[in-house]
């Protein structure tokens, strides 16, 4: 089976590391691992399909395997931009040959810790999983050991743990539910979804709370959201990479889990309304941080609080449109945080600053990474026709059509301030007079320059029409999310 | 006999709050985990599931022994004094954990009907525990003191996952106990980084990253 494979392929990723020597050969590795799992993955969805329950442990409905497809991609374009990466680091004496053989092993500890949140049935073994994401990303958060890296890992550490914990009070209330209204021994998704008409309203309601509150802490949903800034701004940029682009979403994807759950127990508006009100909080949130922000790393954290927002909005509106746009906006926010964090961490490393009053001109002095970064904040910003503007229509279509235009509204006004920010900040990063003793160029490595083509492409591409075989997926995917309540 | 267990675990929370040192803290940790482990046993007891028996083996093993073990070592090797930073004093942190708990039990009838007597008080007291434990996140600086509130909200999860419901499923309780330690291991690990790079382990000088 394919999905074994692609487990498989991460562990011999996390091993080998550790039997070779030059660091090079490490990222080679990794780039070939990482490529043959996201081409797994695509043979997977092309030619079978999702395969639903594989055993007792593990189930890839079309939900999994549209995150574990978003996962793959981002994991071969964080793999791809890793090695010139830390040959860099290597080259300049920050981290050393045995500090880059601990990096690519836990970079596959973590990606592998990723794919089981979405495979594995069980809700208890997915909050361990999620648990495990945690621990895995913590020393690569940390993993320059200076004192702000230091002080944002261990912020991540304990904020992340106590949300987690909290998720798993949801996750025994839900259990309880189901104990004492069926009977049932088990934490099964599938299962648990078959009962879940028998179960107390009263006690799954609280137990959605903590779930959201629990898991929406490790997704980056605002007010829970202090740990992310500081996490993405002080991890190495393939990490943060990692971190926004994937790591948030499989937070999410817990929550949707039980967001299913819910709405079968107690109707489908409760939970929604709760997504609905995170994700504008995170909206408003976000917008006023941007607006006011001088790191251009911290600048893109803030941005994936605005992007979870945005998903959570989707999910908050509902229906199949907004179920739909919510999945493809998944899918379209890594893409393109992935390209501007590779992107702006090329800038920062270049100009040896986070400070945008600092990073000036970087379209006259790096080009090629210049011309990306332009286009990463067109499309981040929501115009078209890269794809986050049509993910964004999307989940504005459907407010609009139940007639939602307050949420409507506000969703266009703070998407209008934020993309006003952006274009503020971006425009002196971008154009602005470059520091006189800088030269130009410094090309991005081969592989690098991989990661922001492919990204790029499929920023591009998904703006101008979706794959059949995605579409497929993603109608499938947002089935199982807006499947009518009582069914 | 789980009465008496229940209440010494009650007991155990009071004394955290009290606490004004971290041996002290460390010391009531180990307290309730052996309380949590004798309630699982009789658990075990009263229903004859044999992994219940496995169940409170691994809290002796992990959380009475190997987990204070760990953080007993830590804090005599960080030599930086037993303060752990108190931000409320003890009596004041005593009387908001009781009035918190008082709270809890009048709620608990609201939000959960229908439970007996001792299924109620089981259902406040894990609340009580793992309120305490976030309140000592909140209200002690000190590192290690993080890490035990920490500990002290999974206890209280423990008990509520093995009072109202029977124990979860045995892979997934034997797998958040591997996550358990995994995790008092890694930020065990990054207090020694925070003290020899900051010289000290008071949280709330962490200050560089803002915005």
């Amino acid at each position: 089976m394919l999905i074994y494979l692609i487990l498989l392929l991460n562990i011999c990723c996390a091993s080998l590391p550790w039997f070779v020597r030059r660091h090079q050969n490490m990222g080679a590795i990794n780039i070939a691992g990482h490529l043959a799992a996201f081409l797994l993955v695509l043979a997977q969805i092309i030619f079978f399909g999702a395969p639903g329950r594989l055993d007792g442990f593990f189930c890839a409905d079309a939900l999994s395997l549209f995150f574990i497809f978003t996962i793959a991609v981002v994991n071969l374009a964080a793999a791809l931009y890793s090695k010139g990466y830390i040959a860099d680091e290597v080259v300049e004496g920050l981290i050393s040959e045995g500090s880059a053989r601990l990096y690519y092993s836990l970079f596959n500890v973590f990606t592998l810790s990723m794919f089981l949140v979405t495979l594995v049935e069980n809700l208890g073994l997915m909050w361990v999983c999620v648990e495990m994401t945690t621990l895995a990303s913590a020393f690569l958060v940390g993993f320059h050991t200076t004192k702000k890296a230091i002080e944002a890992a261990w912020k991540y550490v304990m904020i992340c743990s106590v949300g987690i914990v909290l998720a798993l009070v949801g996750v025994i209330l839900f259990y309880y539910a189901l104990n004492t209204g069926t009977g049932a021994k088990t934490l099964n998704w599938d299962d648990m979804l078959l009962h879940a008409g028998s179960l107390d309203p009263r006690i799954v309601k609280i137990a959605f709370i903590f779930i959201l509150v629990g898991y929406g802490t490790k997704a980056g949903l605002a007010p829970m959201h202090t740990w992310l800034p500081d996490a993405h701004s002080q991890a190495l940029t393939p990490i943060s990479a990692l971190l926004s682009c994937v790591l948030l979403k499989t937070s999410a994807y817990a929550i949707l889990r039980f967001m299913v759950i819910t709405n079968q127990a107690v109707g489908g508006s409760y939970a929604a309304n709760l997504a609905l009100l995170f994700g504008m909080i995170s909206l408003g949130v976000s917008a006023a941080f941007i607006l006011v922000q001088k790191d251009i790393k911290r600048l893109l954290a803030y941005s994936s609080v605005e992007h979870i927002g945005v998903i959570f909005v989707g999910i908050g509106i509902g229906g199949p449109v907004g179920a739909f746009g919510a999945l493809y906006h998944v899918f379209n926010h890594a893409v393109t945080k992935a390209l501007m964090f590779f992107a702006a961490g090329s800038a920062a490393k270049k100009y040896g600053t986070h400070s945008m009053r600092n990073i000036r001109g970087v379209i006259e002095a790096m080009p090629f990474t210049g011309a990306f970064l332009l286009l990463g904040v067109f499309a981040l910003g929501g115009l078209p026709p890269f794809s986050i503007f049509m993910s964004e229509l999307t989940i504005l279509s459907g407010a609009f059509a139940q007639g939602r235009y307050l949420v409507s509204g506000l969703f266009m006004f703070f998407l209008a301030v934020i993309f006003g920010a952006l274009v503020h900040h971006f425009s002196g990063v971008l154009f602005g007079e470059k520091p006189k003793e800088m030269a130009a160029g410094g090309e991005e490595p081969m592989g690098s320059k991989a990661a922001f083509i492919l990204l790029g492409c499929l920023m591009l591409a998904l703006g101008l029409g979706i794959p059949g075989f995605m579409a497929k997926l993603l109608r499938a995917a947002a089935d199982i999310l807006s499947s009518p309540v009582g069914v | 006999m789980s009465q008496i267990l229940t209440v010494g675990l009650l007991f155990s929370v009071f004394l955290m709050a009290g606490s004004k040192r971290l041996r002290a803290l460390l010391r009531a940790f180990r307290f309730q985990s052996l309380m949590l482990a004798f309630l699982t046993a009789s658990f075990a007891l009263s229903s004859g599931d044999w992994d219940l028996w496995v169940i409170t083996g691994m809290i002796l093993i992990i959380k009475v022994w190997l987990i204070p073990r760990h953080l007993d070592k830590i804090t005599a090797e960080m030599s930086s004094g037993e303060n752990m930073g108190l931000v409320l004093n003890p009596p004041m942190s005593v009387i908001i954990v009781t009035v918190f708990g008082w709270f809890i039990y009048i709620f608990s009838d609201s939000v959960i009907g229908g439970m007996s007597g001792g299924a109620r008080l089981n259902f406040s007291i894990s609340f009580l525990a793992i309120f305490t434990g976030f309140f000592l996140m909140v209200f002690r600086l000190k590192a290690l003191a993080q890490i035990i509130g920490l500990l002290v909200m999974e206890n209280g999860v423990f008990m509520l996952a093995s009072s109202i419901s029977g124990g979860m499923p045995f892979i997934v309780e034997i797998a958040v106990f591997f996550d358990l330690f995994v995790l008092v291991v890694v930020a065990g690990v990054f207090v020694y980084k925070i003290k020899g790079l900051f010289t000290h382990m008071d949280v709330s000088r962490l200050t560089r990253l803002k915005g």
